[in-house]
């Protein structure tokens, strides 16, 4: 019981931590041309320049401000994850809902879909259909958005046959409760915790896709996002030079800890709103 | 004491003796040397080569040409012993060596060279294609003597055909198909492909007889590493004596300062420019195309992006240093006259971004296409972009994978197939630049003779200068008509050639220092492992050699020297020593 306890407690200190630094992350993305000392698209200095008081992290291969370009690059990777994984978690729940609900020749078809979808190695995929469209915002948001669902709808659909055989549910429905009534009120209200603890799964797995995307070059080279920085500090060798400390370990770690944020919240989320998910 | 300080002068010589010892050894012939290809080039025969470089340039060391260009891109004879032309330059005797053998011992002959010009005629590669259709008959007067008989005149058959299409053996390919099925590489050349494996290596032994002389290394093991970050990782750490890739310019610092590393560069041929879809509007405007271009500071380019190795691109196409080249036609840059030509074609009219508005209001906002697996070219065009935003063109870059790109601007590779962009980052290989015939490639509206036309430009002035020059058969006369072609595109900018990067190449000189540098090519060439004359002539190239030390001082360091300086030594030594003996007895 002690044992539960503490780790109930320690979920609420991990869950802490990953808000806090959501939150931090939040106002640095609301008011990156506030705290970025030069515009990331402004080439303000000499290229490859070393870190001095004026650039912090030095200067990037055209002489662009790397912490600038990091400040804003929060806005980019936090706005990319939100989107992504809403587009993800509608299509998820949506089909899910559909699938767990209503049953059928629309299960069956879902389910098929679900299962293609489900057994092609996602990163290739994703590699697959970038590859043939330009990396923009958009077009990166709607990959991963497009691709990411299937595990989504799975556990909805399974969560929501559960619920549908429920004694309430059913004399709702002997009732003569409507379906649309059911779903919303009840089925929706039930899976909602689902919901929020898969998005902020989703939103941690959208950064890492984004940045590998942008690192393998398949992202657009223009826009300013961690994984564009770590692409452009690779193929510009700063492995091979004394760049790495400040091209590539400092969006490195604002990569891993958007992706702890998620984490920790999820996982708060979960062990509050749903301890048996 | 007298004996110990003679001590050390002998271990302090002997410690010389043995570093001497080890330079020469590296320069005399090696064993084996490992040299990493930065592309998985298929079988390396002239059929399934992937690449114009690194591709070609090693299938180059395994199939002979019947020409070839020598360090300074001069062709000299290869395969040929002797040769004639007649006066019209359309019929071609060429006579081969006698000592001609394919890597599984048949003997090369006349029988082969006939077969290997009818047989590209057959298959699907239109760089072969092109040089064997401008032969009309080939007749065999026995196995070394055969004559060529082009279809029209053609003053550069030797230059921008024999020396550039490879012979390979009948007894391999006839009957065969397709050519890219035949798994075998057996060809002429100083080495002999013995194993490859598909992303892994290549393994390659030389040629003991070959005709040029042995070559100076006798294996050569490839490891395909596509990381060119890997590669200079592997150089900088010994495991590798040179790789293909070229030195990425921020890294020429960092090598400089290793002292068993050498790099060589020189004038890189391959251009990297701004082409104009000349068909769209208002890209169809010539004077809009110069507006672009007087807003472009190419300065900044090199500077920012190749760290300034790189040389400028001028407004017509061939670098200065190519045997068409010529150093009038640069280009400047000039906002006030890029805005006063905007201004001029009515584009006076501004939004609220600062954008300018053509005659019905609409904004001049433009796609540019770039490669985004280059990130040079990528920020090339991502620097563009903030310049022509200063004189109000909007220009949005569209990164697109290579193929994907290659089918908007150059669908099926076939310019007759049209176009589907505005503006594009693009690029032609270094070869070109040796092409007297590559304008009208580039330029001619009759996509049968503009193949390269990817822009689609049509300028009647330019077609007709074109005929002429396929015309003309004197020297003079031509090399004038290139000039005049010249000016005709310096002054309607159909691309704007922005910069040609140098070619930078880093070897380990302790592993092996024979290296040719081939102008606007590399370091891989033939000429790198054959003691050749025409290979060692290398003026124009410069050279930032770390370690003053060249493959011709060690081969003929004066051992005798050595000898002088170790007898006296241990004789002195030795003296010293039954002396002090003597005193102790004493």
């Amino acid at each position: 019981m002690k044992t539960l306890k503490n780790l109930c407690k320690s979920e609420e200190k991990l869950g802490l931590i990953g808000i806090a630094l959501l939150v931090f992350f939040l106002i640095v993305a609301l008011l990156a041309p506030t705290i970025a000392p030069f515009d990331p698209y402004e080439r303000v200095g000499k290229s490859f320049d070393t870190p001095s008081s004026i650039h912090l992290l030095g200067t990037n291969d055209i002489g662009q401000d790397i912490f600038s370009e990091i400040i804003y690059g929060t806005r980019f990777s936090l706005s990319l994850a939100l989107l992504a994984s809403f587009i993800a978690i509608v299509l998820g729940v949506l089909i899910g809902v559909i699938s767990g609900y209503f049953q059928g020749v629309w299960e069956s078809f879902f389910m098929r879909l679900t299962d293609f979808i489900l057994i092609i190695p996602f990163l290739p995929l994703v590699i697959i259909i970038s590859a043939y469209f330009s990396g923009s915002f958009k077009n990166l948001a709607l990959v991963i958005g497009l691709t990411a669902w299937p595990s989504t709808a799975r556990i909805i659909r399974s969560q929501v046959m559960r619920i549908r055989s429920k004694d309430y549910i059913l004399n709702l429905k002997a009732m003569g409760g409507r379906d649309s009534y059911i779903l919303k009120r009840h089925i929706l209200r039930e899976v909602l915790p689902i919901i929020v603890y898969r998005f902020m799964m989703m939103a941690n797995s959208a950064i890492l896709i984004e940045a590998s995307l942008s690192f393998l070059g398949l992202g657009s080279p223009t826009i300013k996002s961690w994984g564009t920085i770590l692409y452009y500090a690779q193929v510009r060798n700063a492995f091979l030079t004394d760049a790495w400390v400040w091209w590539i370990l400092p969006p490195g770690i604002c990569i891993s800890l958007l992706s702890v944020a998620f984490l920790f919240s999820g996982y708060y989320v979960e062990s509050r709103l749903n301890p048996k998910v | 004491m007298k004996y110990k300080s003679w001590k050390k002068i002998f271990v302090i010589m002997l410690i010389s003796i043995m570093c001497i010892t080890n330079v020469a050894a590296a320069h005399s012939s090696v064993d084996t040397l490992t040299i990493s290809i930065h592309t998985d080039e298929n079988t390396l025969t002239p059929f399934t080569y992937v690449r114009g470089y690194p591709g070609i340039e090693v299938a180059r060391l395994v199939f002979d040409s019947l020409f070839t260009l020598d360090a300074n891109n001069q062709v000299i004879p290869w395969m040929v012993e002797e040769y004639s032309v007649d006066e019209n330059f359309q019929v071609y005797e060429l006579t081969l060596r006698d000592d001609l053998k394919w890597h599984d011992g048949e003997k090369v002959t006349t029988e082969d060279v006939k077969f290997a010009f009818e047989y590209a005629l057959t298959q699907n590669s239109s760089r072969w294609r092109r040089i064997a259709s401008e032969i009309e008959e080939m007749e065999i007067l026995d196995e070394r003597n055969i004559i060529i008989t082009l279809e029209n005149s053609n003053l550069d058959f030797i230059s921008n055909g024999l020396a550039d299409f490879m012979i390979y053996p009948k007894h391999i390919y006839d009957g065969v198909e397709d050519a890219t099925l035949v798994e075998e590489t057996v060809g002429s050349g100083m080495y002999q492909l013995l194993e490859y494996r598909s992303e892994q290596y290549y393994k390659f032994k030389a040629v003991e007889d070959y005709f040029m002389g042995t070559p100076k290394v006798k294996n050569i093991t490839m490891p395909i590493i596509n990381d060119s970050g890997a590669n200079f990782q592997a150089l900088r750490a010994g495991e590798i004596a040179a790789t293909t890739a070229q030195l990425a310019p921020e890294l020429v610092e960092t090598f400089e300062g290793n002292r068993n590393i050498n790099i060589k560069s020189g004038p890189g041929f391959g251009s990297t420019l701004l082409q104009f879809n000349t068909e769209e509007y208002p890209f169809n405007d010539s004077k809009f195309r110069q507006a672009i271009a007087y807003a472009i500071d190419i300065d900044e380019l090199i500077e920012r992006i190749t760290l300034g190795y790189a040389d400028k691109g001028n407004l017509g196409f061939y670098h200065p240093n190519s045997p068409y080249g010529r150093q009038t036609s640069t280009h400047s840059y000039n906002i006030e006259k890029s805005n006063e030509l905007l201004d001029m074609l009515g584009f006076t009219e501004k939004n609220a971004q600062g954008i300018r508005l053509d005659a019905e209001g609409t904004p001049l906002e433009f796609e540019l296409l770039v490669n985004g697996g280059s990130a040079p070219r990528s920020r090339t065009a991502e620097i563009i972009i903030s310049q022509l935003m200063d004189v109000g063109i909007k220009v949005n870059i569209v990164a697109l994978e290579g193929n994907t790109l290659d089918d908007r601007v150059w669908p099926g590779f076939d310019v007759s197939h049209g176009r589907n962009y505005e503006m594009s980052i693009w690029g032609w290989s270094g070869p070109m630049q040796l092409n007297s015939d590559a304008l009208i490639r580039l330029f001619a509206s009759d996509f049968a003779k503009g193949n390269l036309n990817i822009g689609g430009y049509n300028n009647d002035v330019f077609d007709d200068l074109a005929e002429k020059f396929a015309k003309t058969l004197n020297l003079q006369d031509r090399d004038d008509l290139i000039q005049e072609m010249m000016e005709v595109i310096e002054g309607e900018v159909p691309f704007l050639t922005l910069y040609y990067g140098e070619t930078i190449m880093a070897y380990d000189s302790t592993k092996y220092d024979g290296w040719v540098m081939q102008d606007g090519m590399g370091i891989i060439n033939k000429f790198s492992f054959l003691d050749l004359d025409t290979a060692v002539a290398q003026e124009g190239v410069v050279s930032t050699e770390v370690e003053e030390v060249s493959n011709n001082q060690s081969s003929s360091f004066p051992w005798w020297v050595v000898l002088v300086l170790i007898i006296p030594a241990t004789l002195i030594l030795k003296r010293r020593k039954n002396r002090e003996d003597d005193e102790e007895v004493i």
